[in-house]
């Protein structure tokens, strides 16, 4: 989902959902945080139960940061993670239960949105290296001073991030000594439960978080007052929350700052763009108010569904229903209508835009409907489609009248800007000289202000007018005339110029850019061949985005049926957990609401059994060839061998069709979809080259749970290690862990109680353990039956 | 089966028939050369480069030209004799 857009439009309409975050910020002398005793109160709103980390948030921010300088090494990022994670164990203070949660294999669904990422993250980097070299080439020939080309080693890609690479791997060992680590030194660790669930574990992070809350939630001796809260960035977690029904769930994540300084690519300083970077010379005077990117800190704040529910139970009031009214059934209503204006699994509707109020549209539509539909859209995750195709009728009405708006207004933005730009002058630079007014008064003018009031006579008033009007007249010409003689007296410089002139003058040649950079009619953008504002707007959209031709109807309910078996997985996939690994959308594009007619008839059908790809057959699927490096050797050759059977997956090159919006990001990156029997079938030649780390790594893996010493279930957990049956699964006591079920085993990889821990992460904040009190053991989920529907409300 | 009807196995559930139409002449043209998931590999290479736009090395772009002469030609006029 747009997630800056969603959050932005959540927060403005429903502000009291969000409170600041308070935190203990003391730093000892020598800059390091002091540390925080987390057994005291907590210093926000509430004390929370169980903290839920979506690992993937923050693992991006600390391996590759874009406000700051990147860290040196793996250790570092390490580090980084460690105390970007104590940072916020030290806001929510869990009492009972720490869940970290990172992304294993994804649902094909999601794949293609991960491979899209990819190929793209590859595509820019490729670029900006190229612009990068460009612009040192072009300094060099200037005869300026370079910093020293960065190693090509030294180069982070943040494709490794993804499960089944031997980085995924290294961090899943140092999460487990971090764990280790903290039950045995930090006494607000003592008392709770930790799981972990790597990358090895199948499925999206949050998703694996609300997999387990769904399961604890549908078991007997589950707590319903368990105050939750789940640290993430992503828009869809609000789903997710809202999805549970649990009466205290909240979210916590990083205050979104726009306009983040970044570092200029060539030279590492900030207050300029690469394009007009001057290499060693660049101006580093940044002003009084500068803080070092390391030194400044993002807040975080609180997003709090028990709020959101609240506002949501004044918007979604109908009154005089002719059924039943029951605000939780509205509540899933409400996500799954937001579902249709964005989500990572389905393109959205074209008529969609969250920025132009979608949302708000799309819910007035629901109440007017709802009285006709004579029932709610969805129920335990699963919608009705014959009611969905009302609705989507009802969009379908007002579609063109979107169109011609999202045009008109288009087009008024158009005009303000260039009318702005005109205001503002033509000439670029900045400061003086730029958004000055058209016409000053001279002083004593009529037009002029004065202090206090003035007496004149008649004939007095009627002279200072007529003046007035001469002045204006002649008004551009003065400007005009006195810039000249400005530009002249610069001009003919007699003797020395003063050191403060030189300086000025060596400045102004560093501010002009190399190339020209306004080329007035730069933001027309490219033509619009679909122009969705006029009629036949849907034959051209069909021809252009999909190649079919303007009869085939049937083609664009095919698309449609496509599309709703998307929005019937997606919602499906929130309240009941990944119906099917292998369902994904198999168009670029989304169709049109009025296309939805016929969905009323079909029937989604996901019975068939379906399992997660393995890690590297995962990584085979979302890699581009550019970051092959990632897989084992015989591997990396399927990708860019001309006669590999599986090389159509790994263009080059791809086209991205900007398909109305402005920048590549928000694009529509055309790549293939992955022919996933035949993938599977081409990688089965080179299973037999693994070696034994690589097919550990390529293996499905447990979850883990980890307590210390004081934890009262400490006992209990130290039987499984202990007589004949160690290789099963035996169930846990749920009065021992504050109502948690599950089954747990011996994990053949942990380290005992009483033994030492060696640290993987070569980094001073990271000393072995010489004596390790926690102990781990292997988690899983509480069983039920195969068809068992989790009831939502 | 035959040629006729492994092709048409060929065929998947989301394909336009425009596309379907371009990929099957291509595997017709070339059946008897290469294996089945050879095949299925050049037919879709073909599709990713006449209708997405995607590029691939030059060896490779040269050989799906070659293989793929007068064929997206073909659908070309009869495309533009058509519904247009």
């Amino acid at each position: 989902m747009g997630v800056p857009a969603f959050f932005r439009w959540l927060t403005k309409k429903y502000p009291a959902t969000v409170v600041n975050a308070n935190e203990e910020r003391n730093r000892l002398e020598n800059g390091k945080r002091a540390p925080v005793d987390c057994t005291q109160p907590n210093p926000n709103f509430q004390e929370f139960d169980n903290l839920y980390l979506d690992m993937n948030g923050i693992i991006h921010p600390c391996t590759h940061p874009e406000d700051r300088p990147a860290p040196k090494n793996e250790d570092e990022m390490f580090a980084l993670i460690f105390e970007y994670i104590d940072r916020i164990f030290q806001i929510v203070r869990p009492r009972r239960l720490l869940y970290m949660a990172i992304d294993g294999v994804a649902p094909r669904a999601k794949m293609n949105q991960q491979r899209s990422r990819r190929f793209r993250a590859s595509k820019e980097a490729a670029e900006k290296e190229a612009s990068i070299e460009e612009q040192r080439r072009r300094l060099a020939a200037e005869g300026i001073a370079l910093p020293p080309k960065k190693e090509k080693e030294e180069h982070f890609d943040s494709n490794c991030i993804t499960p089944g690479t031997p980085f995924m791997a290294r961090l899943a060992d140092a999460l487990r000594y971090y764990i280790h680590d903290r039950v045995t030194n930090d006494a607000a660790w003592a008392n709770i439960e930790i799981i972990l669930s790597d990358a090895n574990v199948p499925g999206e992070g949050e998703h694996k978080i609300m997999d387990y809350i769904r399961k604890q939630r549908g078991n007997p001796s589950h707590d319903p007052n368990t105050v939750h809260c789940l640290c993430g960035a992503d828009a869809d977690l609000i789903m997710l929350g809202l999805a549970t029904h649990e009466a205290n769930f909240n979210i916590i994540r990083e205050e979104f700052v726009p306009n983040q300084p970044r570092a200029c690519e060539l030279c590492g300083q900030y207050g300029h763009e690469l394009k007009e970077c001057r290499g060693m010379e660049n101006d580093a005077d940044l002003g009084e108010d500068y803080c070092k990117p390391e030194m400044r800190e993002k807040n975080f704040i609180f997003l709090r569904i028990p709020v959101l529910r609240e506002y949501l139970e004044k918007e979604l009031a109908m009154p005089n229903l002719p059924f039943n009214y029951s605000i939780e059934r509205a509540i899933d209503d409400w996500v799954f209508l937001c579902f249709f204006v964005g989500n990572d699994f389905l393109p959205h509707l074209p008529s969609l835009e969250i920025r132009e109020g979608a949302i708000d549209r799309l819910i007035k539509l629901y109440k007017d409907m709802v009285y006709q539909m004579k029932g709610y859209l969805t129920k335990d995750g699963i919608p009705d489609l014959e009611r969905v195709e009302m609705i989507m009728k009802g969009l379908g009405k007002v579609e063109d009248e979107i169109f011609k708006r999202r045009q008109q207004d288009e087009e008024r933005f158009k005009a303000n800007q260039k009318a702005k730009k005109q205001r503002m002058g033509n000439g670029r630079g900045r400061g003086r000289g730029r958004g000055g007014p058209a016409f000053v008064p001279h002083q004593g003018s009529l037009l002029a202000p004065m202090s206090t009031p003035q007496h004149f006579s008649g004939e007095q008033t009627r002279q200072m007018a007529s003046e007035a009007r001469v002045f204006a007249m002649n008004y551009n010409d003065q400007a005009n005339e006195e810039a000249a003689r400005n530009l002249k007296n610069l001009l003919n410089v007699k003797g020395e110029q003063s050191p403060a002139e030189i300086e000025s003058s060596r400045k102004r040649k560093a501010e002009q850019p190399l190339i020209n950079p306004h080329n007035e009619d730069e933001d027309e953008g490219p033509p619009d061949e679909i122009r969705l504002f006029e009629s036949g707007f849907k034959d051209r959209y069909y021809r252009a985005k999909f190649d079919v031709s303007s009869d085939d109807l049937d083609f664009r309910y095919r698309v449609a049926w496509a599309y709703v078996e998307g929005l019937c997985w997606v919602l499906r996939y929130y309240y009941q957990g990944c119906a099917s690994w292998d369902w994904y959308f198999p168009y670029h594009y989304a169709p049109f609401a009025s296309d939805f007619e016929t969905v009323g008839q079909f029937v989604p059908d996901f019975s068939r059994k379906t399992f997660p790809f393995n890690p590297l057959e995962q990584l085979m699927s979302v890699f581009p060839a550019a970051s092959k490096q990632h897989l084992p050797t015989e591997w990396q050759k399927l990708m860019i061998e001309d006669d590999s059977p599986i090389i159509d997956l790994y263009p080059a090159d791809f086209r991205i069709d900007l398909n109305g919006k402005k920048f590549a990001w928000q694009g529509v990156a055309l790549l293939p979809f992955v022919d996933e029997v035949r993938l599977l079938e081409t990688v089965k030649s080179v299973y037999p080259t693994l070696t034994e780390e690589e097919k550990y790594r390529n293996q499905r893996g447990p979850n883990r749970i980890f307590i210390g010493s004081k934890h009262p279930s400490f006992e209990y957990f130290k039987q499984v290690y202990e007589g004949e049956n160690t290789q099963q699964m035996i169930d846990m006591d749920p009065k021992l862990l504050n109502g948690v079920s599950g089954k747990i085993g011996a994990d053949k990889t942990a380290i005992m109680p009483g033994k030492p821990f060696q640290s993987p992460v070569n980094h001073v904040e990271c000393q072995d353990i010489p004596m390790n009190s926690g102990i781990c053991v292997l988690y899983e989920d509480p069983e039920y039956p195969e068809d068992y529907i989790f009831p939502a409300v | 089966m035959g040629k006729a009807e492994e092709i048409e196995a060929e065929k998947k559930l989301w394909e336009s028939d425009e596309a379907w139409e371009l990929r099957k002449t291509f595997m017709e043209a070339h059946y008897d050369d290469y294996s089945k998931i050879q095949l299925q590999c050049l037919s879709q290479l073909f599709i990713n480069v006449t209708i997405l736009g995607c590029e691939y090395s030059e060896s490779l772009m040269e050989k799906i030209h070659e293989m793929g002469r007068g064929i997206s030609a073909k659908m070309d006029r009869k495309k533009a004799g058509g519904s247009y």
